[in-house]
């Protein structure tokens, strides 16, 4: 594989990613509070971290550790903010490299 | 290119469950010349490694299906000399200090920068090559030693001697000397020329084990009895019996607890030991050798070490030289570690510019030999072509010499002149740290901060 396709792998696969993330979070936006399953939730505030920094997206990662750390200590007021913030985040985040990705 | 072995498909275990990101550490492996094996999950991890046995594995804590720390632990019970490089996001580093606490080589926060997590695998996998260069055969022997005592100085000529004389003995032997300056590998030259060369050679780093676990890894653990008519579960081995026959070598003794020193005390005396947890009195043969980055003397008359320990221990003592006492020993060694380092990184580099020499001559090397080996990485990792040249050496080296010249014209001064606050800072925990043999629990007691401090800044240099 060349530079270029390698880089095109590499954007397309963190954008599915960002998408899996996406669609993780918004499915625990919309279910009622008390079905919130806050372990998953945790994993993927984790996960997106971990994607988000390595991206330079670093104020998406900031956000994903703050909701990491409300689910570990089941910060359910934080979460009440910090959950629809981290899911439009990642949105935007999936949205600008599917731009990047067009450009090339 | 890295060493031939380190390139099979079954040397190194990748397991991270993000598909980008296990394709982007992938990419720059394969680019460094690795051929890494992949798993996503815990499971996956588990049954590749029983499979393949690879010996380095780079570890994420945070995996779908199981804890990363009990994963490392399985790994670590089926082949305990795996080098494990556990990953980690920024703030969770916490897991990374209990990993390494729990027998991690070493651990990365994400983002990973490439030359740091090349820098790791390279270092875990140049570990195992010296430890299996020390248990093969005669030649690797020698080589070994040949390695360990390069050098022709007078104050490397009297170690020779005295490692001579104390080989053929069985009585304990105590090396002293600064950090760096090859403490381990003179515990093992005095294994290779002892009868019991053939045996294994364990060792056991007091300071970089948790303590509350440290009874458990020098004495070993029997687990309790399960329920009738099941069979008792197999004894954990500690490092005293795994030393059985060979040498055992303990660093840093001094950071055992009162009460695990008089536990060692009785083994000393009686040649046996009672596993934790069990009641039975193991009889082992076991030659030991012990270090200590601070003088044991002075550990003793501060209430540190107890007084009977340290007379039963304090029997033979070698003293490891400082670099900077062995005159033009360090152009022998520095050709040495070049060419290997060279080797490693798939880079040319076979010599040094005149300057360079020179300048090695009049350095201080706090960190003595390896100090030596991170300047040259250093060069090798960052710089092209085949001489290394001065501008190529780290920044901070012409303070060192400064350091050296200006002494007692407030050198402080001089060493820090130009570097910010947080520069400053790095400097001294990092120099901390290696004065005691990379304990990190030991330099933040006497820098007089909280360890998770040191953690929490190594964390933000990796970072920067």
């Amino acid at each position: 594989m060349g530079g270029s396709e390698l880089r095109g792998a590499l954007l397309a696969q963190v954008q599915l990613d960002l998408n899996r993330c996406h669609d993780a979070l918004t499915a625990t936006l919309h279910a009622p509070e008390q079905d919130r399953d806050l372990l998953a939730l945790c994993k993927t505030a984790h996960e997106v971290k971990g994607l988000a920094a390595t991206i330079g997206a670093f104020t998406l990662a900031e956000t994903a550790m703050r909701a990491e750390l409300a689910c570990t200590s089941q910060d359910v007021a934080a979460l009440a903010y910090l959950l629809p913030e981290l899911t439009t985040q990642t949105a935007q985040a999936g949205t600008a490299l599917a731009a990047l990705a067009k450009e090339d | 290119m890295p060493h031939q072995q380190d390139g099979t498909a079954h040397g190194l275990l990748l397991v991270e469950d993000t598909p980008s990101l296990q394709m982007l550490y992938a990419t720059v492996l394969r680019k460094a010349g690795y051929k890494p094996m992949l798993a996503a999950s815990g499971a996956e991890a588990l049954t590749k490694f029983a499979e393949h046995r690879p010996r380095v594995v780079l570890l994420d804590l945070m995996l779908p299906d199981a804890d990363g720390l009990m994963v490392m632990r399985e790994i670590l019970e089926l082949q305990p000399e795996t080098r494990i490089i556990v990953i980690t996001a920024n703030g969770s580093v916490n897991n990374a200090i209990e990993a390494t606490r729990e027998g991690a080589h070493d651990f990365l926060v994400k983002p990973l920068g490439d030359i740091r997590m090349i820098g790791a695998v390279a270092s875990a996998f140049a570990e195992l090559r010296e430890d299996v260069s020390l248990t093969i055969d005669e030649a690797s022997r020698s080589d070994a030693l040949d390695r360990a005592f390069m050098g022709r100085s007078v104050a490397m000529q009297e170690v020779h001697s005295r490692i001579a004389a104390v080989a053929a003995s069985t009585a304990p032997v105590f090396i002293l000397g600064e950090s760096g300056t090859g403490k381990e590998m003179c515990a093992r030259a005095v294994h290779l020329k002892s009868a019991r060369a053939a045996q294994r050679f364990v060792t056991l780093n007091c300071s970089a084990t948790d303590p509350e676990r440290l009874e458990i890894e020098l004495f070993g653990q029997s687990p309790p009895k399960s329920g009738r008519g099941q069979a008792q579960s197999q004894v954990r081995a500690g490092a005293v019996a795994q030393a059985d026959g060979g040498t055992l070598f303990v660093q840093n003794i001094q950071d055992m607890s009162p009460d695990l020193q008089a536990a060692f005390l009785r083994f000393l005396q009686r040649s046996s030991f009672t596993p934790v947890g069990d009641t039975r009195q193991i009889k082992v043969d076991v030659r030991l050798i012990c270090t200590a980055s601070r003088d044991p003397t002075e550990d003793m008359r501060a209430g540190r070490l107890r007084e009977d320990l340290y007379y039963r221990l304090f029997v033979i003592p070698i003293t490891m030289p400082p670099l900077r006492a062995r005159g033009t020993d360090i152009h022998l060694l520095a050709q040495h570690y070049l060419a290997q380092i060279a080797a490693e990184e798939n880079k040319q580099f076979c010599r040094f510019s005149p300057d360079v020499l020179d300048l090695f001559l009049n350095l201080p090397w706090q960190g003595n030999v390896r100090e030596l080996i991170n300047v040259l990485r250093h060069a090798v990792i960052l710089h092209e072509g085949e001489i290394v040249t001065r501008e190529m050496l780290p920044p901070g080296l012409s303070d060192a010499r400064k350091l050296a010249t200006n002494a007692g014209h407030s050198p402080t001064n001089a060493v820090f002149e130009g570097l910010t606050m947080a520069q400053i800072e790095e400097r001294v925990i990092t120099a901390a740290i290696a004065r005691h043999d990379g304990s990190v629990p030991r330099a933040a007691r006497e820098l007089d901060i909280a360890p998770s401090t040191i953690y929490r800044k190594r964390e933000q240099w990796d970072k920067s």
